[in-house]
């Protein structure tokens, strides 16, 4: 498999004025490969959507990222100056287009930065893609405003937009969170088919862990900016060996009533991440030890499939 | 009679320049004492603007709204206020359902205010009180909603909500914007109190699994009218409707190749056979 | 029955300052880092101590009144009289610095009434919606429709020219604005979470209009009405600079820049000074009025 993305020890700190405020980020090993869809699950402040946008070397003003991020370019698509590496698709879509141009002109628009073709040979490509993104009537959206459009023909025009760059590696950061449950569902077996047919690979940026279990081949779950377990999305979700993977699965309500508890998992994340000694997760632990304080743990392997960073991985 | 609230045929019409637009129509519901009643839909579902003509904050175009009994359309002023102390709501967003400049006590205090006698050190106690049942130290009482995390900010919600010993909540999306581990401790508040204080839950919400968790009796709204009512244990086991079938099957987590078909207007077949195509 | 067990998140993220800091030490802090507002506050706290004190600082106050001294008529600047003399001998120094009394008071004279008038009225135009809403629009609309110093100039021809009478055409003139700013606001407010909260729980609406709608967009207010006194100065001595406001010989400095026009080749410093005077005036206005809406956020207050 061709790897396409890969992130060695990404850390992404926040400063003003010289002095480090927060370090959201904390080291993150990620590796996605052609054709394949890796979730990046967690809740807010685990840092996943500044691993999404550092990825790309987008961040917000005042951000800095170091450790090694390199997106494998595809020599045949080296054209123009544009290696066509990398596309984001982000959450909502109502407010992603400029509402004073109409779809055909944002998307030709992109389209132009990237490959130069006459205009009329722009429009046909960019209906093309509008039709490749199950949208019935192509024409029609291609002369329409963003307000005319519902929410999942907007998110299915943004990943026509993102195709049109020819990326090998999509980005996806929380596509179904502003769309109506049958909408979303539509929406990810659309992502699914798509990289089944085109072949590039898939970063899911998302909080839901039902998404990434519908879609996802592997995943990573994050918290306090770091991987805490990873491996595919069977093993993790069926057989998760970090206690806060438990605890995630444990506290949905999803296929339980009323008369059982939820096991809600006690505290909230950590607000500051820069004095974290040892486990960022051991205050919120049923398994701490003392153990836990001092050693910061590392990703290991704990199965053929499954890596998880807890020290006392092999005794749960 | 046990239905704390009833709502027979309610209709809302909203009218624009370009139109009229039927949000709601001919809904009928009945909710018992001490139940919870969730309302399921997406979208432009009219669940909202149905949970709205129920709490009085719009007028049905035509219809009835029950409050134990009694029709809120033919209300005093008096008795109209008196009825919004036996109803509580609790908002989707819990930072935004708060006065950002109001401190958590005073925000809490406002209902009590408003409809007891109470003040000085009884009012203040009885804030202490709220906030303890709901999980929060006395202490946050002199802070800021944004000092607050998104839950905290939803117990304050909830606290405001039962300060003045209301019969009928309503809970609009209440768990909706939280992390799920924060969601898990809402939900788990959320049935404490409904048992320790015999309350009457209306859920309006679009995660089936939310509803299902905490409901008794589930209505599904699709465009304004209901389409399937009943036990939510019988709705989620053997949905009668089609509609109610493709929700389930959307929830997340079932999967991308379950039985339920997809809406017509959806992915146009992708030829291509293979499995790399060039660009 | 069933005891809540649901950990309390008391102590976890976000912790709790242990002693907010007040509004003082909140501004303090933000002029530190914002060099320009820092300006802007030396200079309004420089023309209020002239307002103040001014006749016990100015060197001639009598001048500054309007004494003459037809010996001294025209005289460059220089160590006697710092800024010169004007035409009628009258020390400029002493007649700019109490020439900040005026300004100031009706500026702020004008401002609250403005406000009084302009915030109530939009409140409720705001809020309410409907025709309360529609007349209120059209009452405004009428008054805007005037160049607001073509307006002024009106009242005052009607009134009579006076340092008050200006006061009032321009508060009749600058009332509108904030009618239209705070409906602006109390229409966008009115939909928040908070207010149909507020709104679901039977608060009056007047509280609602009071507690939630009014203490959330005080912020414009402010900065708006900061920004507005210096415009009445500049107003206000535009009035007078024609003839239609402060009358001589009281010190003015809209109208000190008028008595000096023919001179201004001959004895440049009669009009400069006092222009310079509005000008500074007006900037400070300015520069603290753009800094306020940050410094008056409430999430200033520290985690």
């Amino acid at each position: 498999m061709t790897q396409l993305l890969s992130i060695r020890d990404l850390k992404v700190e926040f400063s003003d004025r010289g002095t480090v405020t927060n370090q959201p980020v904390r080291g993150i090993d990620l590796d996605v490969s052609a054709g394949e869809i890796l979730g990046l699950v967690g809740e807010t402040g685990c840092g996943k959507s500044l691993t999404g946008l550092a990825a790309l070397g987008i961040l917000p003003r005042g951000a800095r990222r170091t450790g090694q991020v390199s997106i494998t370019a595809d020599p045949a698509a080296a054209r123009d100056g544009d290696n066509g590496s990398v596309a984001i698709v982000f959450q909502n879509p109502g407010t992603a287009f400029n509402p004073v141009f109409t779809l055909g002109r944002q998307l030709g628009d992109v389209l132009h930065r990237h490959r130069r073709m006459p205009g009329a040979e722009r429009k046909a490509e960019v209906l093309h893609h509008l039709a490749l993104v199950g949208l019935p009537d192509p024409k029609r959206v291609y002369g329409s405003y963003p307000h005319q459009l519902s929410g999942g023909m907007l998110q299915r025009a943004m990943i026509a937009m993102a195709l049109l760059r020819q990326p090998r590696l999509l980005i996806l950061d929380e596509p179904t969170t502003a769309l109506d449950v049958t909408v979303a569902r539509q929406i990810l077996i659309l992502v699914d088919e798509l990289r089944r047919k085109f072949g590039f690979g898939v970063l899911l940026i998302s909080h839901n862990l039902g998404v990434i279990r519908d879609v996802c081949d592997r995943v990573a779950v994050l918290y306090a900016g770091r991987v805490i377990e990873s491996g595919t999305v069977n093993q993790v979700m069926d057989n998760p060996r970090h206690p806060y993977t438990r605890g995630l699965l444990d506290a949905l309500p999803a296929g339980r009533n009323a008369s059982e508890r939820l096991n809600a998992i006690p505290g909230t994340v950590p607000g500051n991440l820069l004095s974290i000694t040892g486990c960022a997760f051991r205050n919120r632990c049923a398994y701490a030890v003392a153990d836990c304080a001092l050693i910061d743990p590392v990703l290991t392997a704990a199965g053929p499939q499954q890596s998880v960073a807890c020290i006392r991985e092999g005794e749960l | 009679m046990t239905a704390v609230l009833s709502l027979e045929n309610i209709v809302k019409t909203f009218h624009h320049r370009g139109g009229a637009v039927t949000a709601v129509d001919d809904v009928s519901l009945s909710i018992e004492e001490g139940t919870v009643f969730g309302l399921v839909g997406e979208s432009g579902s009219g669940k909202s603007t149905l949970a709205r003509c129920a709490m009085h904050l719009m007028r049905p175009t035509s219809g009835r709204v029950l409050f134990e009994g009694n029709d809120v359309g033919t209300l005093g002023p008096r008795a109209l206020r008196r009825m919004r102390s036996r109803m509580g709501i609790v908002l989707q967003n819990p930072v935004a359902a708060l006065n950002p400049r109001m401190s958590i006590g005073a925000s809490v205090a406002e209902p009590l205010r408003a409809h007891t006698g109470l003040k000085g050190t009884a009012l203040q106690s009885h804030i202490d009180e709220l906030l303890e049942e709901v999980g929060l130290g006395s202490e946050h009482a002199d802070r800021l909603p944004h000092q607050l995390s998104g839950g905290q900010c939803q117990r304050v919600g909830i606290a405001r909500a039962l300060a003045t010993s209301p019969r009928l909540v309503i809970l609009d999306e209440p768990t909706s914007a939280l992390d799920v581990s924060v969601q898990a401790q809402i939900l788990n508040l959320l049935q404490d109190l409904r048992h320790r204080k015999n309350l009457t839950y209306l859920l309006i919400s679009h995660d089936l699994d939310v509803v299902r968790y905490l409901s008794d009796e589930v209505a599904v709204m699709k465009t304004g009218q209901i389409i399937e009512t009943g036990p939510s244990g019988r709705i989620f086991t053997d949905p009668q409707q089609d509609y109610t079938r493709t929700l389930i099957a959307a929830t997340p987590g079932r999967g991308l190749t379950a039985a339920a078909h997809a809406p017509a207007a959806a992915v146009a077949s992708l030829s291509g056979e293979g499995t790399h195509e060039e660009w | 029955m069933i005891p809540i067990t649901t950990a309390a998140p008391t102590g976890a993220a976000p912790s709790p300052a242990p002693n907010a800091p007040g509004p003082a030490q909140l501004l303090l802090r933000a002029l530190q880092r914002d060099r320009l507002a820092a300006f802007g506050a030396a200079i309004i706290l420089l023309v209020l101590v002239l307002a103040v004190f001014g006749q016990w600082l100015a060197p001639f106050p009598e001048q500054g009144m309007g004494a003459t001294n037809a010996s001294a008529r025209n005289l460059a600047p220089d160590a006697a009289h710092w800024l010169g003399t004007d035409q009628l001998g009258r020390d400029v120094l002493s007649r700019v610095i109490m020439g900040a009394n005026p300004a100031l008071t009706i500026s702020l004279l004008v401002v609250t009434a403005a406000a009084l008038i302009g915030i109530p009225l939009g409140a409720l135009a705001g809020y309410r919606g409907g025709w309360v809403d529609e007349a209120l629009m059209r009452v405004t609309e009428v008054f805007q429709a005037f160049p607001p110093l073509l307006l002024a100039m009106v009242t005052v021809s009607i009134l009579g020219p006076s340092l008050t009478n200006a006061g009032i055409a321009l508060a009749v003139s600058w009332w509108p604005w904030y009618a239209r700013l705070v409906r602006a606001e109390a229409r966008s407010l009115r939909e928040r979470p908070y207010v149909e909260a507020a709104r679901a729980m039977g608060i009056p609406p007047a509280l609602i209009v009071g507690r939630h709608i009014l203490r959330n967009c005080l912020t414009p207010i402010l900065v708006q009405a900061t920004v507005d006194i210096g415009s009445v100065i500049l107003a206000a001595g535009s009035l007078a600079f024609i003839g239609l406001g402060t009358q001589p010989p009281l010190p003015d400095w809209g109208l000190m820049v008028a008595e000096g026009r023919g001179l201004i080749f001959s004895a440049w410093w009669v009009s400069t000074f006092p222009g310079l005077a509005i000008f500074l005036a007006v900037l400070g206005f300015n520069l603290l009025g753009d800094s306020l809406r940050d410094l008056l956020d409430p999430r200033q207050v520290k985690r």
